[in-house]
C-alpha cells in the first residue's frame, strides 16, 4: 500500500493570504476565552503560542495581528482542496488540521512513480500559494510523521521513524502521557517493547502505534476526518426559458452528471436541490426526496418530472443548479422475499413521489390507540415503506399482545366504516330503543338493535367530554352504527 | 332497457372488438383468473381478474367494504385509496386485516385520480382497492391501463355503478347478498349471500 500524506503547516492562514513572514494569529473562542488557535512562523518566532489567550497574546506582542477564525470558510477552502486532490486519486482524506492523506497504491504508476506524484501534488499546492511537505510510506500515521519532519527541515536528509519523537504518530492524550510515564518519547523506544506488554498496558491505540514503529504496514485506511464537498452541478440555460419541456431536456443533463458523480464516490442520492435561478434574479428552490437511496438517472429523472408537473415559473429561467443535499454510501440493496418482481416501482420510491405531491398527511399507516372515544382510536403511523412480514404461526406471541388481543376480542364490534363528523339523525324510539330511522331512502324500521353500549370519557376537558349510549341497528339497508347524546340521536358509521 | 340475453350479447361483441383491436395493435393482454383465497367469492366468480378491474357497488351498509377487506386479507399486502376518509381502522383490524401490511392513501379529489394511477402502474400491489372515487370521466380508461402496466387488481367500491369504469367484472350488493352484473368470463346472473364476516365486525354473530 502507498500512503502519501500531504502536509500544510501554514494552510489556514495562507488561505487568508498570510505568509510566514507576517506576525498574524487566528483566533478562536475554546475554554471561556478567546484564545490563538493558527500561527504564522513568524508569530511563533515571537513567542506566541497554540492556545494562548489572546490578551496574553496582545500584551506580550502589542503589534501581533489577531484575526478571529472563518470556520465556513476554512472548512468549505479544506473541501475544495481535497477535491483538487482527486485528480490523483479518489481516494483522499482530511487528516486533522493540516494534512491530506491519499492512496496511490492503484495510480501511481499513472504519472510515473510515487516520486513524480509527489513531485506534482507539491507543485499544484504552490501554485495554489502553499507551502507544503509530502513523504509516502506504506502506513498511513509514518507517512504523516514523515511528512511533518521533513517540513520542519526540508533540505535535510529524512531521518529514521525510530529517531522521531512519540508524538509525530499523533498518539492521544491519554496514550501519550502513558507512554511518558514509562519512559518512551521516542519511536524507536516503542518498537522495542513486549509485544504482549504493549496490547496489555496501552490498549489497541498503543497495539496500532506499536506496529507502526516495527515498520508493519497496514491495509486499513484510517478514517479520521471523512468530508467532501457536496456535489453540484450548475447549468447555463443559454436564454430565459419559460415553459416546462426545454427546463426537463436540460435538467436530464444535469442529473446525468449528477449520477456519475455519485457513481465517482461510491454514493447514492437520497435528497436533491433544484435552485432555478430567474430572470428576475430571484431563486426559486424546490427539494426532492427519493424513497431509496439511487444513482439510476432514470428513476431520479421520474420523481424530478412528477414533482415538476405541478410547478408554476414565477418567471422565465436563466440558470439551474442541481445539488445533492443528502447522500449514504452505497451499500447494495437486498430485496425483500415478499416483493413483486414484477414492480415497475420500489415501494420506498412510489411513497416518497405520493408524499411529495400529495402531502404526508394523504399517506397513512394506521396505527390502533387504546382510547374510549371512537374518533381516536387510531392515529397516522409514519409510513417508510419497509418491509413488514406477516407474524409466522409458529413465532411464540408476546404476551402483551395477547391480552390486548384478548381484549379486543372482547369488546364490542366496531364498525368497518365511519363518518368523519357524526351527522344528526331522526329517530323514532319507544322505550329508549330506536324502532325507526330516518335517512336518505327516507324511514327505515330497525328489524334488530344491539345496544346501548356507553362509551364515555375525557370528563376533564370542557370541551371535549363525551358520554354517548351506542347503539348498532339492522336495517333494510344494512347496519347502522349510531349514538344517542344529550337527548339527540347520530349516526356515525355502518357495519359496511 | 336491455334484456339479460341482449345485454350478455353487447359483452361478448364489445370483448372480440376490444380483442381485434389488441391484436391489430399488437398487444397482447392475457388476463386471468387468480383465486382470491375468499372460498365464497371465488365460487361465485372464479377467482380476481390479474391484471382488471372489479366494481362492487352497495349503498352504505350492504357489506361493499367488508367483501373488499375479505379480498384484502388475502393478499400479501394491498393499498386502499379513501375518497370519502371513511375507511375506520379499528374496525377493519377487527376484519382480521393487518394494518401494517395495508398502505391507506386518503388524498384530495383533484389529486387522486392521479394518484391511483400511480399506484396502479407502479405494481407494487396485487390489489388496490378504491372507495368513493369522484366522476372519472376519462380517468377510468387510463385506469384500466395502468392496471394493466402494473399486473394488478384493481377493486373500486361505490354507491352506485358507473359507466365510466371499464370493469371486467361488476358486483351488485343488496342486503347482504351479492349478484353478479357483469362478469368478462361467465357466472353472469349468479348471486349468493355475503360470505360470513368475522365477528370483529358482525354484530349480530
Amino acid at each position: 500500500m502507498g500512503v502519501m500524506v500531504v502536509h500544510l503547516p501554514a494552510f489556514r492562514l495562507e488561505r487568508c493570504g498570510w505568509s510566514a513572514d507576517d506576525s498574524v494569529c487566528l483566533t478562536a473562542e475554546w475554554k471561556s476565552a478567546t484564545r490563538l488557535t493558527a500561527l504564522t512562523p513568524r508569530a511563533v518566532a515571537l513567542g506566541l503560542r497554540h492556545g494562548m489567550s489572546a490578551s496574553e497574546a496582545r500584551a506580550r506582542e502589542p503589534d501581533v495581528l489577531l484575526e478571529p477564525l472563518d470556520d465556513a470558510g476554512e472548512r468549505i477552502d479544506r473541501l475544495a482542496l481535497a477535491e483538487s486532490l482527486r485528480h490523483f486519486t479518489d481516494r483522499v482524506s482530511l487528516l486533522w488540521e493540516d494534512d491530506y492523506a491519499l492512496d496511490i497504491t492503484q495510480t501511481a504508476h499513472v504519472f510515473g512513480g510515487e516520486a513524480a506524484v509527489a513531485e506534482q501534488v507539491e507543485q499544484r499546492l504552490r501554485d495554489f500559494g502553499h507551502v507544503c511537505s509530502t513523504a509516502v510510506a506504506g502506513d498511513l500515521l509514518s507517512a504523516a510523521a514523515l511528512a511533518r519532519c521533513k517540513s520542519l527541515a526540508p533540505d535535510a536528509e529524512l531521518p529514521d521513524l525510530a529517531d522521531l519523537p512519540i508524538t509525530a504518530l499523533r498518539p492521544s492524550d491519554e496514550l501519550r502521557l502513558s507512554l511518558a510515564t514509562v519512559g518512551i518519547e521516542r519511536i524507536g523506544q516503542l518498537s522495542k517493547l513486549d509485544a504482549a506488554s504493549v496490547s496489555g498496558r496501552f490498549g489497541r491505540e498503543g497495539v496500532r502505534l506499536y506496529r507502526v514503529a516495527r515498520g508493519e504496514v497496514f491495509h486499513e485506511w484510517l478514517d479520521v476526518c471523512e468530508e467532501t464537498l457536496p456535489i453540484r452541478v450548475p447549468m447555463q440555460l443559454g436564454g430565459a426559458i419559460e415553459r416546462m419541456e426545454p427546463l426537463l431536456f436540460a435538467l436530464r443533463g444535469a442529473i446525468a452528471q449528477v449520477c456519475e458523480q455519485l457513481f465517482a464516490r461510491d454514493q447514492l442520492a437520497i435528497r436533491l436541490a433544484i435552485r432555478l435561478t430567474l430572470d428576475s434574479g430571484a431563486v426559486q428552490l424546490m427539494r426532492v426526496r427519493v424513497g431509496r437511496p439511487t444513482r439510476n438517472t432514470q428513476t431520479l429523472l421520474r420523481v424530478l418530472k412528477a414533482r415538476l408537473e405541478g410547478l408554476k415559473l414565477d418567471a422565465p429561467t436563466t440558470d439551474l443548479a442541481v445539488e445533492v443535499e443528502e447522500a449514504s454510501g452505497d451499500g447494495g440493496i437486498q430485496p425483500s422475499l415478499h416483493d413483486r418482481t414484477e414492480a415497475a416501482e420500489a415501494l420506498p420510491d412510489l411513497i416518497a413521489r405520493l408524499t411529495d405531491a400529495l402531502g404526508e398527511e394523504a399517506i397513512v399507516e394506521p396505527m390502533l390507540v387504546d382510547s374510549w372515544r371512537p374518533e381516536g382510536a387510531w392515529r397516522d403511523g409514519e409510513v417508510d415503506g419497509a418491509h413488514r412480514p406477516a407474524r409466522p404461526s409458529t413465532m411464540k406471541v408476546d404476551p402483551v399482545e395477547r391480552q390486548w388481543r384478548h381484549q379486543a376480542h372482547l369488546a364490542p364490534p366496531r364498525p368497518t366504516i365511519v363518518l368523519p363528523r357524526p351527522q344528526l339523525l331522526d329517530v323514532r324510539e319507544r322505550q329508549g330503543r330506536p324502532q325507526q330511522v330516518h335517512l336518505t331512502r327516507g324511514w327505515q324500521s330497525v328489524v334488530e338493535a344491539a345496544g346501548p353500549e356507553r362509551l364515555q370519557g375525557e370528563w376533564w376537558a370542557d370541551d371535549r367530554g363525551f358520554d354517548r349510549d351506542y347503539w348498532a341497528l339492522r336495517l333494510r339497508q344494512g347496519t347502522a352504527w349510531v349514538f344517542h347524546e344529550q337527548e339527540r340521536w347520530f349516526l356515525h358509521g355502518w357495519f359496511d | 332497457m336491455f334484456s339479460m340475453e341482449e345485454a350478455i350479447s353487447e359483452a361478448l361483441s364489445i370483448d372480440a372488438l376490444r380483442a381485434r383491436i389488441h391484436e391489430l395493435e399488437g398487444v397482447r393482454v392475457v388476463s386471468r383468473r387468480i383465486p382470491s383465497g375468499s372460498v365464497a367469492f371465488d365460487a361465485l366468480v372464479d377467482g380476481l381478474p390479474r391484471p382488471g378491474i372489479v366494481e362492487l357497488c352497495g349503498p352504505p351498509g350492504a357489506g361493499t367494504t367488508s367483501l373488499a377487506l375479505d379480498l384484502v386479507r388475502h393478499q400479501p399486502a394491498a393499498a386502499w385509496v379513501d375518497f370519502e376518509r371513511w375507511l375506520y381502522p379499528p374496525g377493519i383490524a377487527g376484519a382480521g386485516v393487518d394494518l401494517r401490511r395495508l398502505l391507506l392513501l386518503r388524498p384530495a379529489a383533484d389529486r387522486g385520480i392521479w394518484a391511483v394511477e400511480q399506484v396502479l402502474r407502479a405494481g407494487c400491489f396485487s390489489l388496490v382497492v378504491v372507495s368513493e372515487p369522484p366522476p372519472l370521466r376519462r380517468a377510468g380508461h387510463r385506469w384500466a391501463r395502468a392496471a394493466e402496466a402494473g399486473g394488478c387488481t384493481l377493486l373500486v367500491c361505490r354507491g352506485r355503478s358507473h359507466r365510466d369504469l371499464p370493469a371486467d367484472m361488476r358486483l351488485q350488493l343488496d342486503g347482504h347478498r351479492v349478484a353478479v352484473a357483469r362478469n368478462r368470463g361467465g357466472s353472469l346472473g349468479r348471486s349468493a349471500d355475503l360470505p360470513e364476516r368475522p365477528e370483529g365486525i358482525d354484530p349480530w354473530v
